[in-house]
């Protein structure tokens, strides 16, 4: 079963397949590169830079329903600067880097 | 309306693809992306119609967009699109001035749809509202709107130029149908004040007991039948032009209240403590003579030198020359046009039974008389006998007819005669005139039996 679901966008963009393709391409192109910017954030214990990074992968996420990581994502975004609540912090940015690398392969094989 | 244009700010490209070509499947749409709110902001000379703006950018804080929008284009509409769900930024943001606060969700598309409809549907109002705007402007360019070529007329053009230029209270006066509230409304859609309401208020028309709310408003509770605050005729007419007609009429007491608002520039409603500011230009009207008023204590001598402002005295159209004819033409035009009629002219006759008649209802009058005269016509000319005068200026009518005194006094004989059967005896006294005069009359033939 796939990690992603794209019904929402195409209903939004009236079944468009080249757009969808195009969508995937930048999709690939733009959220590696924001996951990698949380990491380095989180890495480095910049909270603040991390919930903003969070932030807007939330958006992306629920856009393409990764159903998966819709609670992980709010909770990073939502406890990223709490001192208290670092190790369930670090093991939710775990599981989103895994959860998405997967969704990055499925996507590479689906264009 | 032409195209809307909607800029969209959004870092976050995946998703701002998306909305972008979501918002585009509508036609209508000219859709500009910005990735971020610097250059966003030094795009907004293009003069978007609506934008919607990502509650968190990189280089700006959405709260300082809104700001700058704000200052250059208080009215265009801000949609916030954001993944923020804090109810707080929501209401703060929609406090700041923005139109509309959208979480980022699978809805969002759906719900982004329907507020840009709602600004559509008020964006074309507001071009209907403004066309309206125009027409009534138009319509009441003083050429539109007051026919004239008389030197009576001439010179209150030349008043009316002068009243638009300033906001100086104009007081109006001239006999019942002159057109006061014509030249009002004309004064006031060729002033500075044309964008702002017109209010007009008939002093007499309005009960005595419900005068002062009606033009000071009142609070809720202020007397018995007020269940709800209600803002006034002054305040309504704010940034514009109050008309109030028949100021002849107004109760004295009411007179004071009046003139504390005109000296204060500030109304208090009914029932209320509160003052509130009013910029309001007051154009007034009466058919009375103002100033015989005061003299006979009937109008505060205070409050009529500060109604006075620019005096502007209509003339009756009994002086205003050639000015029935050109009326009679434009009334007959107005009125064939409207009612789909072929365009009918009058004859000579009826030009000059137009001319012979003193019109004591002015143009008013004059407007029915043509009207009438329009509808009773068999022919595409209409003739004198078409045009049918009030039968209480009768002896108006006959006067003017500027007949010799012996012309006056035969159709004076022969009328009594006709009345009284013929009996000399009794006319002679009716007329306090020697029966000889009538006998010797009949007998030249000047009158007959």
């Amino acid at each position: 079963m796939s990690l992603f679901d794209l019904t929402a966008i195409m209903s939004m963009v009236n079944g468009d397949e080249k757009f969808i393709e195009e969508f995937i391409q930048t999709f690939l192109k733009r959220i590696p590169t924001a996951l990698e910017e949380m990491n380095e954030a989180w890495d480095a214990k910049r909270g603040e830079d991390t919930y903003l990074l969070a932030h807007k992968l939330k958006s992306s996420i629920d856009l393409v329903r990764i159903n998966s990581l819709k609670d992980d994502i709010r909770y990073i975004e939502k406890h990223a600067q709490d001192t208290n609540k670092f190790q369930e912090v670090d093991e939710k940015i775990k599981i989103v880097n895994e959860v998405l690398h997967q969704v990055f392969q499925e996507m590479k094989e689906e264009i | 309306m032409g195209n809307i244009r909607i800029f969209v700010v959004e870092d976050d490209l995946t998703y701002a693809s998306v909305l972008t070509y979501h918002l585009s499947l509508n036609p209508d749409y000219e859709v500009v992306h910005f990735t971020g709110g610097k250059d966003f902001v030094a795009n907004l000379y293009k003069h978007p119609h609506i934008v919607t703006l990502d509650y968190t950018l990189p280089d700006m804080k959405a709260e300082e967009i809104l700001q700058q929008i704000k200052q250059y284009y208080p009215d265009l509409p801000v949609i916030i699109v954001s993944g923020q769900e804090d109810i707080s930024t929501a209401i703060s943001l929609l406090k700041t001035g923005a139109y509309d606060y959208i979480v980022k969700n699978e809805d969002t598309h759906e719900m982004l749809w329907h507020s840009i409809k709602q600004i559509r549907e008020k964006i074309a109002l507001k071009e209907e509202i403004n066309s309206l705007r125009q027409e009534i402007t138009q319509k009441y360019d003083f050429g539109q709107a007051i026919k004239g070529n008389s030197t009576a007329m001439q010179k209150i053009f030349l008043l009316m130029e002068k009243a638009v230029k300033t906001n100086i209270n104009v007081s109006i006066t001239g006999e019942t149908g002159t057109g006061k509230e014509v030249v009002a409304k004309a004064i006031h859609y060729n002033s500075m004040r044309k964008t702002a309401p017109f209010i007009a208020v008939n002093v007499t028309a309005i009960p005595s007991e419900l005068i002062e709310s009606e033009l000071f408003g009142h609070e809720k509770g202020a007397f018995t039948g007020a269940s709800s605050r209600r803002v006034g005729k002054f305040e309504q007419a704010e940034k514009g032009t109050i008309f109030l007609d028949e100021i002849g009429e107004m109760d004295v007491s009411l007179q004071a209240k009046l003139l504390r608002v005109l000296q204060e520039k500030e109304v208090t409603r009914v029932g209320g403590n509160e003052s509130v500011k009013i910029n309001v230009r007051v154009i007034c009207a009466t058919h009375k003579n103002l100033l015989e008023e005061v003299q006979k204590g009937n109008f505060r001598e205070d409050l009529y030198f500060r109604l006075l402002g620019l005096p502007v005295a209509l003339p009756p159209l009994r002086e205003r020359d050639n000015d029935i004819l050109l009326l009679s033409k434009y009334f007959l035009e107005d009125f064939c046009k409207e009612n789909q009629m072929p365009v009918l002219l009058f004859s000579k006759e009826a030009k000059e039974k137009l001319m012979q008649y003193p019109f004591p209802g002015n143009v008013r009058e004059l407007k029915a008389v043509v009207e009438l005269a329009a509808v009773m016509a068999n022919e595409q000319e209409i003739q004198a006998e078409d045009i049918s005068l009030n039968s209480v200026n009768s002896m108006s009518d006959f006067l003017l007819k500027e007949q010799t005194l012996k012309s006056y006094t035969q159709q004076i004989i022969q009328y009594y005669l006709q009345k009284y059967d013929g009996n000399v005896v009794l006319v002679a006294q009716k007329l306090d005139i020697g029966k000889s005069t009538i006998y010797r009359m009949l007998k030249n033939k000047e009158i007959e039996e």
